[in-house]
C-alpha cells in the first residue's frame, strides 16, 4: 500500500514537472524552420536608435520597441583617421570591449534617458581631410528575471557578457 | 579671300599660336621679303615634349592619333581662301588681321572648323606610338595653307587625356609667330601636343549573403572598413554599412550596396567586415577581401557570407553618419541617413 502510494505520488510529480517544463521549453525552443531561417519566440523588439549631432558630439538614445524589457548597448565604428571617446553620463559606461552599456533595463516603449544620452565626442586626426563616416550600431537582449520577477543582476551580468538566454 | 598682309620686316605681324603656346602679337601687315613658294612641299610635325613633365608626356604609353584638315589655301602672296569642305563653315579668317587673341581664334576659327571637320575629309592622319618610344610624327603636305589639327582623346588604365584642337599656318615665319626675327618662310612647322589628364574612376559593390536568417531578430546591419591604396599611398579609408532585410533574404539570400565613392582606377582595395551583425558570424571566419584592383568604368565586388551564430541579440538598422569638410576644411556632420 505504501509502495503503491509512493508510485502514485511519483507519477503525479512527474506529470506536474512535465507540464511545468513544457511551457518554459516552448518559450525557449519554439522554432519554425522558414526558408533556411529559424524563428524564436523570445520577443522581436528591435532597439530603435535616435541620434543628434552637435558640434561633432553625438548624443544617442535607444528606444525599446518590443514587448519585453531589454538591456541595450551601442558601438561606434569609424575609420582609423578619427577617434570617438565617451563623455560619461549617468547610466552609460564603457565596457572595455568596444561597446557602451546602459546599466538599467529599458521597459517596452521606453527609451534610455533623453537628458543623459550616450554622448560620444568625435575627433578627426590633425592633418587629415576628407569625408568620413561614423556608424553607430545598437544591440539589445532580453532581461532575465528570477522566479519572483525581480531582475537578477547576476543574470543580467551573464546576459551582458554572453547574451545567451537560458544559460 | 583674306590677305595675310605681308609687309616689310619692322612692322607687327599676324600671329597664330602654336598648339597652346600663345603669342599675342598684334596682327598688322607684314610683307615678306619673298613670296610663298607654292611648289615647295610643306611639312607639319606633331611633337610630344618629353621634357614638359606632364602626366601625358611621362606616363602615357599608348598611341595618339591626330587628324589634319586643310581649312584654307594660301596663295603666293599669303592670301588665305577657305578650302573645300569649309566654305560654309562660318570660319572667319578676317580676324587674323585684327590682332586676334587666342579666345578669338578659338571661337572664330577653331571651333567652327572643328564642327565642319565632321563632314570633311582629313588630308593626313598622324600617329605617335608612345609605347614604341616615338615622340613625333610628320605629315608631308603638297599645299601651303591654314591647317586644323585635331588630336583624338586617349586613355590608359588610369587617365583620360584630352587635347585641344588648334590651327597652324604652313608655311610660317618666325616673325609671324613671334613678332620678331626672320620673316623667311619656314616650310617645316611644328606643333606640340599637350593634354589635360583626368583620373579615371571605378566603383565597388559589397555583396552580403546570409546562409540563414533569424527572422525573429529582424533586420540587421553589417559594417565594413574599406581602404584603397594608390601608388603606395592610402587614398580612401572609411567605413560603410550594409543593411539586410527579411525581404532581401526571402528574395535571394543576398543584399548588396554600391558604394557612392569614386575609386581611382588601378587602386588596390581591401574590405574588412568589422561588424558582422548582432547575431551573425562570417562563414569559415572569412571577414576580409583583399587585392581588389579597381578598373576604370567598371564595378568590382567584395563578397561576404555570414551565418547565424545562435545568439539572440537583437540589432536592427545602424545609423551611418557622414562628416564632410566645410569651406575651412573642418569636418561637419552632413546627414544621418540609415540606408
Amino acid at each position: 500500500m505504501k509502495t503503491k502510494l509512493l508510485f502514485i505520488i511519483a507519477a503525479i510529480a512527474l506529470v506536474i514537472s512535465t507540464v511545468a517544463v513544457k511551457p518554459a521549453m516552448a518559450f525557449f525552443t519554439d522554432t519554425i524552420q522558414t526558408q533556411g531561417g529559424f524563428k524564436i519566440s523570445v520577443g522581436d523588439g528591435t532597439p530603435e536608435i535616435d541620434e543628434k549631432v552637435e558640434d561633432l558630439t553625438k548624443k544617442i538614445t535607444i528606444k525599446n520597441t518590443g514587448d519585453y524589457p531589454i538591456f541595450v548597448r551601442a558601438k561606434a565604428i569609424y575609420p582609423d583617421n578619427c577617434t570617438v571617446t565617451l563623455t560619461v553620463t549617468e547610466g552609460w559606461s564603457d565596457g572595455g570591449d568596444g561597446y557602451y552599456y546602459y546599466a538599467n533595463p529599458i521597459a517596452p516603449g521606453e527609451s534610455t534617458p533623453v537628458d543623459t544620452p550616450l554622448t560620444l565626442a568625435i575627433t578627426r586626426k590633425v592633418g587629415d581631410t576628407g569625408t568620413f563616416n561614423v556608424i553607430i550600431v545598437q544591440e539589445a537582449t532580453k532581461v532575465a528575471y528570477d522566479e519572483n520577477g525581480n531582475v537578477i543582476w547576476d543574470a543580467v551580468a551573464i546576459s551582458q557578457s554572453n547574451y545567451n538566454l537560458g544559460q | 579671300m583674306i590677305k595675310l598682309n605681308l609687309r616689310k620686316k619692322g612692322l607687327m605681324g599676324i600671329c597664330l599660336a602654336l598648339a597652346l603656346c600663345i603669342v599675342g602679337v598684334g596682327a598688322q601687315c607684314l610683307k615678306a621679303a619673298e613670296r610663298v613658294d607654292l611648289s615647295k612641299p610643306v611639312k607639319i610635325t606633331a611633337e610630344v615634349d618629353n621634357a614638359d613633365g606632364s602626366t601625358f608626356a611621362t606616363k602615357y604609353q599608348g598611341t595618339v592619333t591626330i587628324k589634319l584638315y586643310k581649312v584654307a589655301k594660301m596663295s603666293e602672296t599669303g592670301d588665305l581662301t577657305l578650302a573645300e569642305g569649309f566654305e560654309n563653315s562660318g570660319v572667319n579668317l578676317a580676324v587674323l588681321g585684327n590682332k586676334p587673341t587666342v579666345d578669338t581664334i578659338k571661337s572664330e576659327i577653331v571651333s567652327k572648323a572643328v564642327t565642319a571637320s565632321a563632314n570633311a575629309t582629313e588630308v593626313k592622319t598622324l600617329t605617335i606610338n608612345r609605347g614604341e618610344g616615338e615622340s613625333r610624327a610628320i605629315a608631308p603636305l603638297s599645299e601651303a595653307g591654314l591647317y586644323l589639327y585635331v588630336p583624338e582623346d586617349a586613355t590608359d588604365d588610369r587617365y583620360l587625356y584630352e587635347f585641344t584642337p588648334y590651327v597652324i599656318l604652313a608655311p610660317e615665319s618666325t616673325y609671324i609667330t613671334t613678332g620678331e626675327g626672320s620673316d623667311e618662310w619656314n616650310y617645316n612647322v611644328t606643333f606640340k601636343l599637350k593634354a589635360s589628364d583626368t583620373p579615371r574612376i571605378g566603383k565597388l559593390k559589397i555583396v552580403k549573403t546570409l546562409k540563414n536568417y533569424n527572422v525573429n531578430l529582424g533586420d540587421a546591419s553589417f559594417v565594413y572598413e574599406v581602404k584603397a591604396v594608390l601608388d603606395g599611398k592610402e587614398v580612401i579609408n572609411n567605413v560603410y554599412k550594409l543593411d539586410f532585410t527579411a525581404q532581401e533574404f526571402a528574395n535571394s539570400h543576398t543584399a548588396e550596396r554600391l558604394l557612392d565613392v569614386e575609386f581611382p582606377a588601378t587602386a588596390v582595395v581591401t574590405v574588412k567586415e568589422t561588424y558582422s551583425g548582432a547575431s551573425y558570424k562570417p562563414v569559415d571566419g572569412k571577414d576580409t577581401v583583399t587585392d581588389i584592383t579597381i578598373v576604370a568604368d567598371e564595378t568590382k565586388e567584395a563578397a561576404f557570407e555570414n551565418e547565424s551564430n545562435g545568439n539572440l541579440i537583437v540589432g536592427g538598422i545602424a545609423a551611418e553618419n557622414v562628416f564632410v569638410d566645410d569651406e575651412d576644411g573642418n569636418p561637419v556632420w552632413q546627414d544621418n541617413s540609415p540606408r
